[in-house]
């Protein structure tokens, strides 16, 4: 969707909530709005600042994330050894088609990057024959790294695919999608870190 | 352009304004993760001095390091460059090394949910208590809502029993959204939104808090998705 249609869906949801009975749930999208997605906020609350500090949470526990993970070709990949880079996280799985459409783009932009310090790491869950068949096929060049028992997932509290965090140069957490990203959005995030 | 330390709260510096040089992403570096935070009590430090300067001529006011347990401990008044290099060299090891990020943002949450009256207050606590079980029990402990209802969601409306509906069909305001919302399902194949739209669509058929269903879709449809929040 574009800024106008989500803006529209904000106001909708806002709309929605008034006189409607107390749904924590209802909050924590608007807040995902507001905070992932630029939407201005559509009202003054509390209940709204408590949500965004909540996504905020969410996303500290990301930072802290230590996950090491084997990548396909058997290199092992850690946050902190990436110190220096600005790391690009997404998870993804093959059979997740928003996944497999911003695949092409995080390949462009890695092989634009790449000699800039940015690294691509896409995290699956899925078995390795099936991650490794498909990227064969599609020829990415950026590490792939299998999480068969989820603790990455469960490290940045991953509640749906694709998701993709970046981390800037001193480790810290800059920018996070909560959804599939557009090339040009894909831009702004690394411009958040410096890259452009 | 000059650049303007704002202090939001006696932990809590943003920065406004531009600038450039190795002095402000030192201290950005420094004073957002971490249980200690090197704090200035300098309004306006670095718009008064023009960073080439920086490195022979600057005073800092005051430095301390702010620790949550004890607060702001002073370190060191009109200091000028070598020992504030020093300091920071010092600061930034025990910023990175302690587990404060996670802390500090259990802080603030706790800060902003205690204006939320119940029941919000309550979800968005046993919310925040579910993201951080798996690894940090004990704040999990400590924002669990205490009380008969601890860890329990309110149920939806359409769930409320028979004797308190009306006699004529009730249809709520989250009920009048779902059409909608059926609607956009169809737009928003890759949108933020189709968590929200899929779990209201789905719940008349669940027996539990919308918020907290988890389910996994057919392939290929929404993606593979475990929903929960």
């Amino acid at each position: 969707m574009g800024p106008e249609a989500i803006t529209a869906v904000a106001e909708t949801l806002a709309e929605s909530m008034k006189g409607a009975p107390p749904d924590g749930s209802i909050y924590l999208d608007l807040a995902s709005l507001i905070h992932y997605e630029r939407v201005q906020p559509p009202r003054h609350d509390a209940a709204l600042d408590a949500a965004i500090a909540l996504l905020e949470l969410r996303e500290s526990l990301a930072q802290e994330s230590r996950f090491s993970l084997t990548a396909l070709d058997g290199r092992v990949y850690s946050l902190a050894a990436l110190r220096g880079k600005i790391v690009l996280v997404n998870f993804w799985a093959t059979s997740c088609m928003p996944c497999r459409k911003e695949l092409p783009e995080m390949e462009k932009l890695y092989r634009e990057f790449g000699d800039k310090g940015l690294v691509v790491l896409a995290i699956s869950t899925e078995e390795r024959a099936v991650v490794a068949k498909f990227i064969a096929e599609m020829g990415y060049s950026f590490p792939v790294l299998l999480d068969p028992g989820g603790k990455a997932s469960a490290d940045f509290v991953v509640d749906g695919i694709p998701k993709s965090f970046l981390f800037d140069r001193q480790g810290r957490l800059v920018a996070e999608a909560t959804d599939r990203r557009s090339e040009s959005q894909f831009r702004s995030m690394l411009k958040a870190a410096g890259l452009e | 352009m000059g650049s303007k330390w704002r202090a939001k709260s006696p932990t809590e510096f943003s920065f406004v304004g531009t600038s450039s040089g190795w002095d402000r992403d030192l201290l950005e570096w420094l004073c957002p993760p971490g249980p200690l935070w090197l704090v200035h009590h300098f309004p306006n430090l670095l718009a008064n001095i023009p960073a080439d300067t920086m490195s022979t001529t600057a005073h800092l006011s005051v430095v301390g390091l702010y620790v949550p347990e004890f607060g702001f401990v002073e370190v060191v008044r009109q200091m000028r460059f070598p020992l504030w290099t020093a300091l920071v060299w010092i600061g930034m090891p025990l910023c990175a090394a302690g587990p404060g990020t996670v802390q500090q943002a259990v802080q603030r949450f706790e800060a902003m949910c205690s204006k939320v009256p119940a029941p919000l207050g309550s979800q968005f606590r046993t919310t925040a208590a579910k993201v951080l079980e798996a690894r940090h029990p004990e704040l999990a402990q400590k924002l669990m809502p205490a009380g008969p209802a601890a860890g329990k969601f309110p149920p939806a409306p359409r769930e409320e029993p028979a004797s308190h509906l009306p006699k004529q069909p009730y249809i709520s305001s989250s009920d009048a959204s779902v059409k909608p919302l059926r609607m956009l399902i169809g737009l928003s194949s890759s949108s933020i939104w189709r968590p929200r739209c899929v779990r209201c669509l789905l719940a008349p058929q669940s027996s539990t808090w919308p918020g907290i269903c988890a389910a996994r879709f057919p392939k290929g449809i929404w993606g593979r998705r475990r929903l929960r929040l």
